[in-house]
């Protein structure tokens, strides 16, 4: 194309100049954390005037999210499309350093700071939430018909605390991001949830609330820990501090990083707790199963698809960047709780009668394989366990749109009851096929590769691991063995499922089911089936893009 | 000389105020003047107060006899620092709302302006107590502070409970007194002094103390422990919250309690004890009895106010956590290490969230008085569905409540933080832990109403024989009560988003009292 270079110098310059904010030094990351709750309000106002115009201009803003972590994915990659003004500085990724940041103080009395950021284990998860945000907002059209405008409100609140867990880099604004996730979730499931939504809804926010509690108490450790001589000497500040990158420089810097001595263990301790209640893992995963049950549809999306993953990056971010010699002291334990999230959890889904809660299951069981990858300490452990968080990012969603079309449409998602709907609902049927498969790892499918990176990294793990006390030693092997167990259930529960509900007769109360019809339920399926094939079929495109980050992970321990 | 002048700005804008109320109440024509000119005053005075606290310099009143204008001399009756200046702020702020939403709700009765003198009256006596660098004086100025409130408690007299709770508060508050009064004159009977330098000394170190010494800090901290409703000197905060008007109550929920904490600290921070261990573990016992005993009660209350009184209770004891953590200073591990110790740290920690905790329960109570004008009932079931009568009043509460639980970014998050911050910058990790779990037990009551309020379906709905929603006259809030909530959620945001000034005026004020 014959483009008037002159043309081309004023639109980069605009592109500069919007995305650089001169002076201000706010930066295309603010506007991704910022803008969703900035909309909110708006959102319900302007719901007010129109029940309809509440959904569009949730799904515009949405939309925007995506553009804008797609614009900060093309920074970071310094892409050729862009001006070279726009490309991220990527000299710190090598060591464990964070892209696109920005930095401004907050609390300076005690080194808080606004600062935000990304690095190859951020970016794709930010991605992901713009992606899954979309989807589930276009979910919600057909989904919800009472009290739209609260509800995408609530949706857009909810954006900015799943997608400022991810960007954030100092612990306190993570903290904040972590904890805004709490109130959107608890108002969509109390409000627009199943029969039993009050009590899940109160359940959901006292367990995981609790748990985060904890997390504060480990964050204000972490804080005192950057506060002695020594590590003041190294950051140069005269007080303590939250940030990632300080703490992650003293993890490199200081003599056997923070050490494992007991308050780091119990640091170590406070903000496991914390994750895995949000991941969750056995045993404390009882507040999963009944929010997704209770949840609508597009909250379970979100849920599953991304509030899990919060957990998961917080154990992958504290054990990697802060903690590894507390991580090697501990990853007996962290294996241990995967192990048995992993076979529990695909156990117990054999047995479950409601398809969401059978989904749910199978989420606790393969969040097992992320605790797994990390417990390994190798490269291919991280990469298997970032590879699960994006495809189970993609394929639980997927699985519980599926679910709650059923659903909908049937008036029961009890599988017993659930006969021959491949003849009723064709498409909704073929879909769930498909979902099953790629979330029971079928090769080719987005599923399978984080499972053969996570045996792969747990035969050729060299750390053995000894469980103090009793003195046993565990080996990567042996580990790899027993968790074969779990994938034999997980691809037998979902035969099982699939072999009820999609095939046989039909049965005749269920005359009156209907297949998906409207273009948004059209779109959320193609759009979620597509990025499960693609993710399947091109994983290098991934694993190229954390490598900076799990080459890092590996080369702390 | 404009030193002094401008300290003394504030008081003479307060006084000012009081003299135009009584001469208005005589006139016919100028009583409607009478709220609006209250609240300018306070304002006016607010406004004094923050610009005072640009000077860092601390002055000390009528120390030198020869020389009124003498500020130097530590001797002096009054100390005016950040501290000071912080607590005035808090109490201002408190007059400004209380008497804004006043307004609407004693313009029936017909002495407004004895009303307003009364509340003017109670707030310059509380900024006295945290001004006072002598125990008469802040004894005197205690009373200042406590009789008008007395009367205020007793305003309604037309109410049966009014009257009950008021001479419970009065009972109640005058034993108080007595008890502080008693400590204060066994303190003289052992240093033959009441100024605070010379008591210090005296005080300074516990190996020196006699079985007086102590029966004399025992006598004070009961006395204080009153005011700030610790347990087990809480019973009577419950019945009064409950009894007197709620302008009242949310004045001494937010106002009269904050002065006993302004006491403890000038009294015990600054010096009657050698600070150390044994202190510590008292004031963390009476931390733990009080918060856990509030938040396990408010559990089971079925009136809002009395739930919001339980919860007070409960967020002094969360205050008391800081107050522990002063007392454990040269225990920690680093205090050497930052800029701050960990007494100062604590000092403005329990500051803050005094400041955070009176907005929120302005909000709290402001909202019960509009649901009950509105709805005829303090019950919480009666809440259920209120978005659908107030949704904005829903939206208000939730935010209060929200931010009282300690959800981020609110200001509660932020003082909560700091309060578990410098629990465990002072070792105290097992206080830390007790104070997480207390505020885990308390998110059952707050998100109940919550869940009541934006949830559930309103009892009319469910109940066919009430009469319809729609079809009751609609109330319509008075604009006092919607710039009380409105203002008071925008300081809480505000507080929660950008804590910096905040935070750093009460550090500045915890270096000031801190020696």
């Amino acid at each position: 194309m014959g483009c008037n270079p002159l043309k081309k110098k004023k639109v980069e310059d605009t592109m500069v100049a919007l995305f650089t904010f001169g002076e201000l030094e706010i930066g295309v990351l603010t506007l991704i954390f910022l803008l969703p709750v900035l909309a909110a309000f708006p959102t319900w106002l302007i719901g007010r005037v129109r029940n309809d115009f509440s959904k569009y201009f949730a799904l515009i803003i949405s939309s925007i999210v995506m553009l804008l972590a797609i614009l900060a994915w093309m920074m970071f990659e310094n892409n050729s499309l862009l001006p070279a003004s726009l490309h991220a500085d990527r000299t710190l990724l090598a060591t464990g350093g964070w892209s696109l940041t920005e930095d401004i103080a907050w609390i300076a009395s005690i080194g808080m700071n606004y600062s935000l950021g990304v690095d190859g284990l951020s970016l794709p998860l930010v991605m992901l939430g713009g992606f899954i945000f979309v989807v589930a907002i276009l979910a919600s059209f057909n989904d919800i018909n009472e009290r739209e405008p609260a509800y995408y409100a609530m949706i857009l609140l909810l954006e900015t605390g799943v997608i400022g867990t991810f960007v954030a880099t100092d612990f306190i604004v993570f903290f904040v991001a972590w904890e805004l996730v709490l109130v959107p979730m608890f108002f969509l499931i109390g409000i627009w949830g199943g029969p039993k939504r009050e009590y899940a809804a109160i359940y959901f926010f006292i367990y995981t609330h609790v748990a985060s509690l904890f997390l504060l108490l480990g964050i204000i450790g972490m804080w005192l820990q950057t506060a002695t001589t020594d590590a003041m000497v190294l950051t140069g500040l005269s007080s303590g501090t939250f940030s990632f990158q300080q703490m992650t420089y003293l993890a490199q810097n200081l003599v056997g990083g923070f050490g494992i001595e007991l308050p780091v263990l119990l640091i170590f301790l406070a903000l496991l707790f914390g994750f895995i209640v949000k991941v969750p893992s056995v045993p404390f995963h009882t507040w999963l199963p009944l929010a997704h049950v209770e949840a609508p549809t597009p909250g379970s999306m979100i849920l599953a698809g991304l509030l899990l993953k919060m957990g998961g990056y917080g154990i992958m971010r504290m054990s990697g960047w802060f903690l590894p010699e507390a991580l090697s002291e501990f990853a007996w334990l962290v294996a241990i709780i995967g192990l048995v999230s992993l076979l529990y959890g695909s156990w117990v889904a054999l047995r479950q009668v409601d398809m969401k809660s059978l989904v749910a299951y199978s989420s606790v069981g393969h969040m097992g394989i992320i605790l797994l990858g990390v417990a390994t300490q190798t490269e291919a452990g991280f990469a298997a366990a970032m590879y699960m968080m994006i495809a189970h990012g993609i394929i639980s969603p997927l699985m519980f749109f599926v679910a709650g079309t059923i659903g909908h449409s049937a008036d029961t998602r009890d599988i017993p009851k659930l006969k021959g709907i491949a003849k009723q609902m064709p498409i909704t049927a073929a879909v769930l096929v498909f979902g099953s498969f790629a979330s029971a790892g079928l090769p080719g499918l987005a599923g399978f590769w984080s499972e053969l990176l996570a045996f792969i990294a747990l035969f050729s793990m060299e750390a053995t691991m000894t469980i103090p006390v009793i003195g046993l030693t565990i080996t990567g092997s042996a580990i790899a063995l027993i968790g074969a167990l779990g994938i034999i259930f997980t691809a037998a529960y979902y035969l099982w499922m699939l072999q009820r509900t999609v095939f046989g007769d039909v049965n005749p109360e269920l005359k009156h089911a209907h297949d998906v019809s409207h273009l948004p339920q059209y779109l959320t399926l193609g759009l979620l089936c597509l990025f499960t094939l693609l993710l399947g079929l091109f994983p290098a495109f991934l694993i190229d893009l954390m490598s900076t980050a799990s080459g890092f992970f590996a080369s702390m321990f | 000389m404009s030193d002094v002048l401008s300290v003394f700005l504030p008081f003479i804008a307060l006084c000012g105020t009081i003299f135009l109320c009584l001469i208005l109440e005589s006139t016919s024509f100028g009583r409607r003047y009478i709220a609006p000119i209250a609240i300018l005053g306070s304002l006016v005075s607010l406004f004094f107060v923050i610009v005072g606290i640009n000077g860092t310099d601390i002055i000390y009143l009528f120390g030198n006899p020869a020389d009124l204008f003498d500020i130097s001399s530590t001797d002096g009756l009054f100390v005016i620092d950040n501290f000071y200046l912080f607590f005035a702020m808090i109490f201002l702020i408190v007059l400004l709302f209380v008497a804004t939403s006043s307004m609407d709700y004693i313009s029936s009765e017909r002495t407004i302006g004895v009303y307003y003198a009364l509340l003017i009256f109670s707030s310059i006596g509380m900024m006295l107590v945290s001004a006072a660098n002598d125990l008469l004086v802040l004894f005197v100025a205690w009373e200042l502070g406590t009789i008008p409130a007395y009367a205020l408690a007793a305003y309604q007299k037309s109410r049966k409970e009014t009257s009950e709770s008021a001479l419970k508060f009065f009972l109640i508050g005058a034993m108080s007194s007595a008890f502080i009064l008693f400590g204060i004159s066994l303190v003289y009977g052992i240093v033959g002094d009441t100024r605070l330098s010379a008591v210090v000394t005296s005080f300074s170190n516990i190996a020196d103390y006699s079985p007086l010494h102590l029966l004399a800090l025992m006598f004070l901290i009961v006395g204080f422990g009153y005011k700030m409703a610790a347990v087990p000197f809480h019973a009577w905060a419950v019945d009064v919250y409950e009894g007197t008007p709620t302008t009242i109550t949310t004045f001494l929920a937010a106002g009269s309690k904050a002065m006993g904490f302004a006491a403890v600290f000038r009294i015990f921070v600054t010096g009657l004890t050698d600070i150390n261990e044994t202190w510590g573990i008292l004031f963390a016992i009476l931390a733990i009895l009080t918060m856990t005993l509030g938040n396990v009660v408010a559990l089971v209350q079925d009136n809002i106010k009395r739930m919001l009184a339980y919860s007070s209770i409960a967020h002094a004891g969360y205050i008391l956590i800081a107050l522990a953590a002063v007392t454990f200073s040269p225990n920690s591990t680093l205090s050497s290490t930052l800029d701050y110790t960990v007494a100062e740290f604590s000092v403005a920690a329990a500051q803050l969230h005094i400041l955070t905790h009176a907005l929120m329960k302005i909000v709290a109570f402001t909202v019960v008085i509009v649901v009950a004008f509105s709805l005829k009932s303090e019950k919480i079931e009666d809440y259920a569905g209120l978005r659908k009568k107030h949704p904005w009043l829903a939206i208000g509460l939730t935010f209060s409540f929200l931010s009282l639980m300690g959800i981020p970014p609110l200001a509660g998050f932020i003082s909560k933080l700091f309060i578990l911050f410098s629990a465990i910058y002072a070792d105290l990790l097992w206080l830390a832990v007790i104070g997480i779990l207390n505020s885990a037990i308390s998110i059952f009551y707050y998100l109940r109403v919550i869940k009541l309020m934006l949830i559930d379906q309103p009892l009319e709905d469910q109940d066919v024989t009430a009469i319809p929603v729609d079809r009751i006259a609609p109330f319509s809030i008075p604009l006092s009560y919607r710039l009380t909530i409105g203002i008071s959620v925008l300081l809480i945001v505000l507080i929660g988003i950008y804590p910096a000034p905040f935070i750093d005026f009460a550090l500045s004020a915890a270096s000031n009292l801190v020696p």
